[in-house]
């Protein structure tokens, strides 16, 4: 085997192992949609706590949160029943984010429900968690940026723990759309402009 | 020829579309046919007969079943096909320094 032969076999090599790994990379819209879902119900719960409508923002949540199971599942599925290839990655990280929404969502009614939890501590809780998601995603895709993200959500946390209130539904509401509906535009845009073709191809 | 032995090159390996089904492979966890076929542009039948001299060779492993009563061949590497992956990388790496 010549020198050149074997320089253009390695590179074939690296080429289809990159293309193949491709499947792991994430589209962003789950990120969008239940950063949307959250944004939404933090806003609401601040103006039912300001006019003091506590009872509706428990059925707001509810029917948030059901909405955004259904989108996760009936997505998982569509996207299982094409998916031609699993990785190891795709694997962890579809294991992260649903015990990560597991979590939350029991923080998130049970904690408040049975009153162990008060209403004001959810929020930098899930920040908590939220940081540990991001962090291990970001390690798992390799984007540093996603990584960093969990820097601002932990960060987040510290200061709603320090001035608990109503404010911490502005706060957190401010946090998803920065920490997790912009990045997922971005991961949107990235997936669209350099992945959705060698997926498809 | 520098320290280059043509005994020490994989002959189940050494194809251009065998190595392409086991890079492939080694960068999933498990792959159907369709996928290994789109990513590496083999024809149904060329595709077929290399991965069953991996197979044979024991380098993959192949589950089949049905899905929506349509036949469904899912492959996976093995402990020994990522072993002798990872040699034949080191025998081209090889070869490019030996004679650099």
């Amino acid at each position: 085997m010549e020198k050149q032969q074997a320089e253009l076999e390695i590179n074939m090599i690296k080429k289809i192992m990159e293309d193949s790994r491709k499947i792991v990379i994430e589209d962003g819209i789950g990120y969008i949609v239940w950063g949307l879902l959250v944004f939404v119900g933090m806003i609401s719960s601040y103006f039912a706590v300001l006019t003091k409508q506590y009872n509706y923002t428990i059925w707001i949540w509810v029917i948030l949160i059901s909405g955004g199971w259904a989108y996760t599942i009936i997505s998982y599925f569509l996207k299982d029943s094409k998916k031609k290839a699993s990785t190891l990655a795709g694997k962890i990280l579809g294991g992260l984010w649903i015990s990560t929404g597991i979590s939350m969502t029991l923080i998130g009614f049970v904690g408040p429900l049975s009153h162990s939890i008060g209403g004001y501590t959810v929020t930098p809780l899930i920040s908590i968690i939220l940081g540990i998601a991001y962090f291990v995603s970001g390690i798992v895709y390799g984007q540093g940026w996603i990584r960093n993200l969990a820097s601002g959500w932990w960060a987040g946390a510290v200061v709603m723990f320090f001035w608990p209130g109503i404010n911490t539904f502005f706060i957190f509401a401010a946090m998803m759309a920065l920490l997790q509906i912009i990045p997922g535009i971005i991961l949107y845009l990235k997936f669209k402009k350099e992945y959705r073709p060698a997926i498809n191809g | 020829m520098d320290n280059f032995d043509y005994q020490k090159i994989n002959d189940v390996l050494h194809s251009r579309i065998r190595t392409a089904i086991m890079a492939v492979l080694i960068s999933v966890d498990e792959a159907e046919f369709t996928f290994i076929r789109d990513k590496i542009n083999a024809t149904d039948g060329n595709l077929s007969v290399h991965l069953k001299k991996l197979e044979e060779n024991q380098y993959i492993a192949v589950d089949k079943k049905f899905v929506n009563r349509k036949p469904v061949s899912t492959y996976k590497i093995t402990d020994e096909g990522r072993n002798a992956f990872e040699d034949y990388i080191r025998t081209l790496e090889s070869i490019i320094k030996s004679k650099s």
